[in-house]
C-alpha cells in the first residue's frame, strides 16, 4: 500500500501538466466569447473547469505525497505547496463560477487569477526539478567560463609529502564527529565502491552521467570522473583544497556555483568529510588503482599506453615525475598507514587521551592522565598494541606498567617521546626498551632505577634527552654518563641553580647626573636666547623655557616645547633663519 | 576535515527548521524516524558512555601542551624587578623630562601632580648567568633569578589599557570590553581535553598583600564559545569545588541513577530545540561526576615528598598561598590540564611601594622558581608553557611623596617586563629594550596580541585559523593583528 501511494505521487509531475494546458484553453475560450457567446461555448468552458478542478486536486494531493519523500528544500516545497492549493481552490471556484450565465465578470477575475497564480506556482515547481538558477544559467555562463587561477596553480607539481594517505586519518581524529562516523578508509580495494559511488549515485549522477551531462560533466565512471568537465578537472588528486567538485559542494548553498544545486538533495556533512578524505588520499578507484601505495612502483612497469593514469596515480601519491621516475628510496620511509578508528574509539572510551601530532599526520600522541593510576600491563598492551606504529610520543606516566610493556615500547617504529615518570619500570624493562631504534626522548624521573641503567642508556645511541631526577642514580654515576655521551642531555635536577655573576655596587643615590640632552655646565643666565617662539614664530612668553645644550630657549605656549623636542636641531636652525 | 563549528551551528539550524516544519505540516511519524536517525549522528553520545569533549587539535606540531598563566593582578613595578635602570640613582628627584614623556595620557590618580620625580629603585640587582650575556635581576627575586637560564623575558611589552579591568580583560580575551572568551577558553576550544577526569581550563586564586583590584570571574569566562570552555576555579579553602561532595547519606550510585534519569530528559529537550548549551550542561554534570572522584586525589598532597614541598616554600601547606597554588598547577600540568591560569593580586602599589613589593615577592619568588625547577625535573618544562605577566607597568616617577626609602608608582602601560619559560620558548634570552628612564620602548615592541598569537603558535595553532562564527562574523583572539615574535621560539 505505501509502495502504491508513493508510486501515486511521483505522477505529480506528470498531472500537474493537465490543469496548466487546460486553463490556458480557458483562457482561449473566454477570449473567443468576447466576440461571440453562445451557450456550446459556455458549456464547452464549464466542462473544461470542471476537468481542471479535477486534474488540479489530484495534482496537489499527488505533489503532497511526493514531498513527503523529501530531498527538497523545505521552504521551496512550502512555497510550491500553498500556491498550487491556491490553484485548486480557485479551480474549483472558477468551475462553479462558470455555471452563472448572466455574470462573467466573476468568471473572467477567478480566470485571471488563477493563471496569475499558476505561474509562480509552476516556477516553484521547475525550481526544484532543474535547479534554482535553471532559467537565467545561460546568462550567467559567462562568467564561469573565465579563465580561474587556481588552474594554474594545478599546472606546477605538487609538493612532496612524506605520507600520501595522511589525510585520512585526520579526517577520523580531528573530524571525528564526522570522519570517525563515516569511518572512511583506504585499506580496502573497494572502498569507492563501498563509500562514495553511493554518494555520487544519490546526488550527482542525476545531472552528471552519460545522458545528462551538465556542464560538461559526468560521474557515472572512473574515467569519467578523472575527464573533468567544461571548467576542468574535477579533482586533484591529494589535494581538496583544489578540487573543483569539493570547492563546489563546499560554497554556500545560496552561491550560484554550488553543487548540488539549490533546490537538490544535499549531502550531509559526513558526505562531504568523506569525499574530502578520498579526495585527499589521492581518490583512488577500483580500475584506475585501488591502492596509494601500490603507485611508487608503478615506473618500471608503465607502458605507453597506461602513462596517463600513472601519471594520475604518482599525482595521487603527491610524487613528482622526477621522483617517480628512480627507484624509490629505502631509507626514508613514509609515514604510517592510518590507526583503526576502532583503536582510537577503544582508547578514548577508556578515558585516555589521543590527538594527531598535527593536521595533517598519522602520528599520534597518547597520554593516560585521566586513568593513570589504574593502568597496567594489560590494560597497555590492549589498547596501544593496535596503534603501535602510529605512535610518536605515549606518557604512560604514573601508570603501573612494569617491564612486560617494555618489549612492546621498544617495537614502536615511530616513538619519539616516551614517559615513563613515575612508573615501577626496573632496568631490565629498560634493557628491552634499548632496542628502539626511534627513542630520543625518555623521561625515567621518580623511578628505582639505580646506578643499574646509566650503562643501558649510555648505550641507546639515538637518544637525545634523558631525565634520571629521582631515579636512584647517584650523582658520580650521572657526571660519568655525561662525560661518556657528551651529545646526550641528561637532566637529574641538579643543573637548576643559574650562576650568580655578581651584585651592583652598593646603592648611592644622587640627582647631578645631567639631564638626557643638556650640558653639564649651568646656563650662565636665565635670559632667553630668542625673542620668538622656534615653533610658532610668535612673541615668547617668558613663563614657557626650555634648557637644550646649556642655551634657554624661550616659546609662545606650552604646546610648542612638544614639537621643539621632537626635532630640536631644525627647530634650532628654523630659529637661526628668522 | 577538521571540525568546523560553523557548519555545525548550520546544521543545527537547518534541522531545527525541518524538524519544525515536520511538526507542523507533516505526519509526525516521519518526523520522528528522521530524528533518530539524525540524531544519532548529530549527538554522537551513547547512553551510558561518558560524553568526550572532542579534540579539534593542533593545526601544526605543538612545541607546548599547555600553559601555565600567572597573572599578576594590579600591576607589579617592573623597574624593581626586571628592568635595570642603574643611571636612575643619579637622576634622584629630577624631574621627569617632557622629552622622555611627550606628554603621554596619564592616570587621573597623578595628572594633577606638579611635579613628576624620577623615583630610581632602591633594591639592588645581580648580574646572573643565562645563554646571551647575562641578565640583571633584582634582590627581590633571589629564587627566580636562580632558574634565570630558563627564562626568556620579554622587557618591551606595552598595552593600550590603563586602568585594571580594561588591562586584565585585554591580557586574559584580546580586547579591552568585556564580554569575549578568555585566552584559556579559547586553548580549550581550539585543543580540547587531554584529561577527561578533569576541566580543560583551572583558576587558582591568591590573594595578595598589598592594594587588590577587583577580580572578576569573567576573567576566565567563556564568551561566545560554548560555555564548557570556561574556566573552572578551584577555591583554596574548605572544599576545592563548591557543591561536588555528595551531601550525607547519598551513595555514589543513587547519583549515577539522577545523573542518567535528568540527562536522558536534557537529550529529550536537546533534540526538540537542538541547543548547544543542553550538551555542555550533559557534558559538565557527566565532568562534576567524574571531578567527585579526581579532584580530591589532584587536591591531596600527601604523596608529594617532602623535599619537594621544602622547594616551594613555607606557605606551601596553606591553602591558596601562591606556594600552594604552584604546586597544584604543577600536579595540574602532570595530569594533562590544558590551560592552568594563576592569580596572584595585591600588585597595585601606588604608595609605599618598596614595603609592599617586598611583602608581594616574598610570596612569589620561592614558589615560581620551585615550580620551574619542578617541571623541569619531571620533564614537564619542555611541553609546558609558564608565563608570568601583569596587566601593565608602573611609572618612574614616583606617585606622592618620594625619599630614599619610600616612593609609589602608578600605572604606566606604554613598557613592562614579562617572562615565558619552557614549551619551545628561547631559554635564557631578553627580548627588547626600553630607554633610560623605562618610559619608551626603544627596541622590539610587543603588543598583547604579538604575545596571543606567540603563545598560540607554540600550542600549535595558527592564530588566524583559531576562529569562532559568531553575530555574523568570524571571532579570533588576536582579533585583526598579532605577529609572532620568531626570535624568542625555539
Amino acid at each position: 500500500m505505501q509502495e502504491l501511494i508513493q508510486v501515486f505521487g511521483r505522477f505529480h509531475p506528470l498531472v500537474l501538466h493537465a490543469p496548466i494546458g487546460m486553463l490556458a484553453a480557458m483562457a482561449i475560450i473566454e477570449m473567443l466569447s468576447l466576440r461571440r457567446s453562445d451557450d456550446s461555448v459556455r458549456r464547452a468552458f464549464s466542462g473544461l473547469a470542471w476537468l481542471t478542478a479535477l486534474a488540479a486536486i489530484v495534482a496537489v494531493v499527488s505533489g503532497w505525497l511526493l514531498a513527503r519523500e523529501g530531498g527538497y528544500d523545505q521552504i521551496i516545497v512550502d512555497r510550491h505547496f500553498n500556491l498550487g492549493l491556491a490553484t485548486a481552490v480557485l479551480s474549483v471556484l472558477l468551475a462553479v463560477a462558470s455555471h452563472f450565465k448572466a455574470h462573467a465578470s466573476p468568471r473572467r477575475g477567478l480566470l485571471v487569477l488563477t493563471l496569475l497564480v499558476l505561474v509562480p506556482t509552476g516556477h516553484f515547481g521547475a525550481s526544484m526539478t532543474h535547479g534554482e538558477d535553471f532559467l537565467f544559467e545561460p546568462l550567467a555562463r559567462k562568467d564561469l567560463h573565465a579563465p580561474k587561477p587556481e588552474r594554474q596553480a594545478a599546472e606546477t607539481p605538487p609538493p612532496m609529502r612524506e605520507s600520501p594517505a595522511a589525510g585520512v586519518s585526520t579526517a577520523k581524529l580531528t573530524g571525528s564527529t564526522v570522519g570517525a562516523a563515516t569511518g572512511w578508509q583506504t585499506d580496502g580495494a573497494d572502498a569507492f565502491t563501498r563509500d562514495i559511488a553511493p554518494i555520487l549515485n544519490d546526488l550527482c549522477i542525476k545531472c552528471h552521467s552519460a545522458t545528462k551531462m551538465k556542464g560538461g560533466l559526468a560521474l557515472h565512471t572512473p574515467d569519467a570522473i578523472w575527464l573533468g568537465g567544461d571548467s576542468g578537472t574535477a579533482l586533484e588528486p591529494g589535494r581538496p583544497q583544489d578540487s573543483e567538485m569539493l570547492i563546489r559542494m563546499r560554497l554556500p548553498a545560496a552561491h550560484k556555483d554550488h553543487m548540488p544545486p539549490k533546490g537538490k538533495p544535499q549531502p550531509t556533512e559526513a558526505q562531504v568529510a568523506t569525499i574530502e578524505a578520498w579526495i585527499k588520499a589521492g581518490a583512488p578507484m577500483p580500475d584506475v588503482g585501488s591502492t596509494i601505495a601500490a603507485s611508487s612502483d608503478a615506473g618500471s612497469t608503465a607502458t605507453a599506453e597506461s602513462a596517463p593514469r600513472e601519471a594520475l596515480e604518482n599525482k595521487a601519491a603527491g610524487i613528482s615525475p622526477e621522483v617517480a621516475a628512480k627507484p624509490s628510496d629505502p631509507a626514508k620511509p613514509a609515514g604510517p598507514a592510518p590507526a583503526s578508528a576502532e583503536a582510537i574509539a577503544a582508547i578514548r572510551a577508556a578515558l585516555a587521551h589521543v590527538e594527531p601530532v598535527s593536521v595533517d599526520s598519522t602520528l599520534l600522541i597518547v597520554t593516560f592522565n585521566a586513568i593513570a593510576p589504574t593502568v597496567d600491563d594489560a590494560t597497555a598492551a590492549k589498547l596501544l598494541a593496535p596503534i603501535k606504529n602510529n605512535l610518536a610520543d605515549l606518557s604512560l606516566g604514573r601508570t603501573k606498567i612494569t617491564d612486560h610493556t617494555a618489549e612492546l615500547l621498544a617495537s614502536m617504529p615511530n616513538l619519539r617521546r616516551l614517559d615513563l615518570r613515575a612508573t615501577p619500570i626496573t632496568p631490565a624493562g629498560i634493557e628491552k626498551l634499548a632496542k628502539s631504534e626511534s627513542l630520543e626522548e625518555l623521561v625515567l624521573a621518580q623511578t628505582k632505577l639505580g646506578d643499574e641503567v646509566v650503562p643501558i642508556i649510555g648505550g641507546m645511541t639515538k637518544l637525545s634527552h634523558v631525565y634520571l631526577w629521582s631515579a636512584g642514580v647517584t650523582p658520580e654515576s650521572i657526571t660519568k654518563l655525561r662525560a661518556d655521551r657528551p651529545e646526550l642531555e641528561v637532566d637529574a635536577g641538579d643543573r637548576l641553580v643559574t650562576q650568580n655573576l655578581g651584585a651592583e655596587e652598593p646603592l648611592k643615590f644622587s640627582s647631578d647626573a645631567p639631564l638626557p640632552g643638556v650640558s653639564i655646565a649651568a646656563p650662565a643666565s636665565l635670559e632667553p636666547i630668542n625673542k620668538v617662539c622656534p615653533v610658532s614664530g610668535s612673541p615668547i612668553n617668558p613663563k614657557y623655557l626650555v634648557l637644550y645644550e646649556g642655551k634657554v630657549i624661550g616659546f609662545c605656549c606650552p604646546n610648542c616645547p612638544k614639537q621643539f623636542w621632537a626635532d630640536p636641531e631644525a627647530c634650532l636652525a628654523a630659529l637661526k633663519a628668522k | 576535515m577538521p571540525f568546523d563549528p560553523l557548519e555545525e551551528h548550520l546544521l543545527n539550524l537547518t534541522r531545527r527548521r525541518f524538524f519544525g516544519k515536520v511538526g507542523k505540516t507533516m505526519s509526525s511519524a516521519l518526523g520522528a524516524a528522521a530524528l533518530t536517525s539524525m540524531l544519532t549522528k548529530a549527538a554522537g553520545a551513547s547512553g551510558d558512555q561518558p560524553r568526550l569533549i572532542l579534540p579539534r587539535g593542533p593545526h601544526f606540531a605543538p612545541k607546548a601542551k599547555r600553559v601555565i598563566y600567572m597573572h599578576m593582578e594590579g600591576a607589579p613595578s617592573q623597574l624593581d624587578l626586571y628592568d635595570y635602570k642603574p643611571t636612575l640613582r643619579q637622576r634622584f628627584n629630577q624631574d621627569l623630562p617632557d622629552s622622555i614623556r611627550q606628554g603621554q595620557r596619564l592616570t587621573g590618580m597623578t595628572s594633577g601632580q606638579a611635579r613628576f620625580p624620577v623615583a630610581p629603585s632602591i633594591f639592588r640587582f645581580s648580574k646572573y648567568k643565562n645563554n646571551e650575556d647575562g641578565v640583571w635581576l633584582s634582590e627581590l627575586l633571589p629564587h627566580t633569578a636562580s632558574v634565570a637560564h630558563e627564562i626568556c623575558f620579554i622587557h618591551s611589552m606595552h598595552t593600550e589599557a590603563i586602568n585594571h579591568e580594561p588591562g586584565i580583560t585585554f591580557f586574559q580575551t584580546g580586547t579591552q570590553q568585556p564580554g569575549r572568551p578568555s585566552f584559556g577558553s579559547w586553548v580549550s576550544y581550539g585543543l580540547g581535553s587531554s584529561n577527561a577526569n578533569l576541566p580543560d581550563f583551572v583558576v587558582l586564586i591568591t590573594q595578595g598583600i598589598g592594594n587588590m583590584q577587583a577580580l572578576s570571574a569573567r576573567f576566565w569566562g567563556s564568551g561566545f564559545l560554548p560555555s564548557e570552555h570556561q574556566g573552572c576555579r578551584l577555591r583554596s579553602g574548605g572544599e576545592p569545588v563548591l557543591y561536588l561532595k555528595d551531601p550525607d547519606g547519598m551513595k555514589r550510585e543513587d547519583r549515577r541513577a539522577m545523573l542518567d534519569l535528568v540527562s536522558k530528559l536534557n537529550q529529550t529537550e536537546f533534540e526538540r530545540t537542538l541547543d548547544p548549551e543542553i550538551q555542555t550542561r550533559v557534558a559538565q554534570a557527566e565532568m562534576a561526576y567524574r571531578m567527585q572522584m579526581s579532584v580530591p586525589e589532584l587536591t591531596d598532597l600527601a604523596s608529594e615528598d617532602p623535599e619537594t614541598l621544602d622547594m616551594y616554600g613555607p606557605d606551601v601547606k596553606k591553602p591558596g598561598s601562591f606556594a600552594a597554588n604552584c604546586l597544584l598547577a604543577r600536579r595540574l600540568a602532570e595530569r594533562g590540564v590544558r590551560f592552568i591560569q594563576l592569580y596572584m593580586r595585591g600588585w597595585d602599589q601606588h604608595g609605599n611601594l618598596p614595603a609592599e613589593i617586598k611583602a608581594q615577592t616574598g610570596a612569589v619568588d620561592q614558589p615560581q622558581a620551585a615550580l620551574i625547577k619542578d617541571l623541569r625535573r619531571r620533564g614537564l618544562l619542555d611541553e609546558t608553557l609558564v608565563v608570568w605577566a601583569g596587566e601593565f607597568g608602573r611609572t618612574v616617577y614616583s606617585q606622592g611623596t618620594l625619599t630614599t626609602e619610600t616612593y609609589g608608582r602608578d600605572h604606566h602601560p606604554r613598557c613592562f617586563t614579562i617572562w615565558l619559560a619552557g614549551g619551545g620558548v628561547k631559554p635564557g634570552i631578553s627580548y627588547g629594550k626600553t630607554d633610560e628612564y623605562c618610559y619608551n620602548i626603544l627596541e622590539n615592541p610587543v603588543d598583547v596580541h604579538d604575545l596571543h598569537a606567540t603563545l598560540l603558535h607554540l600550542l600549535g595553532m595558527n592564530h588566524e585559523q583559531l576562529t569562532h562564527r559568531h553575530q555574523g562574523r568570524d571571532f579570533r583572539l588576536t582579533d585583526v593583528s598579532g605577529k609572532l615574535l620568531k626570535p624568542i621560539v625555539l
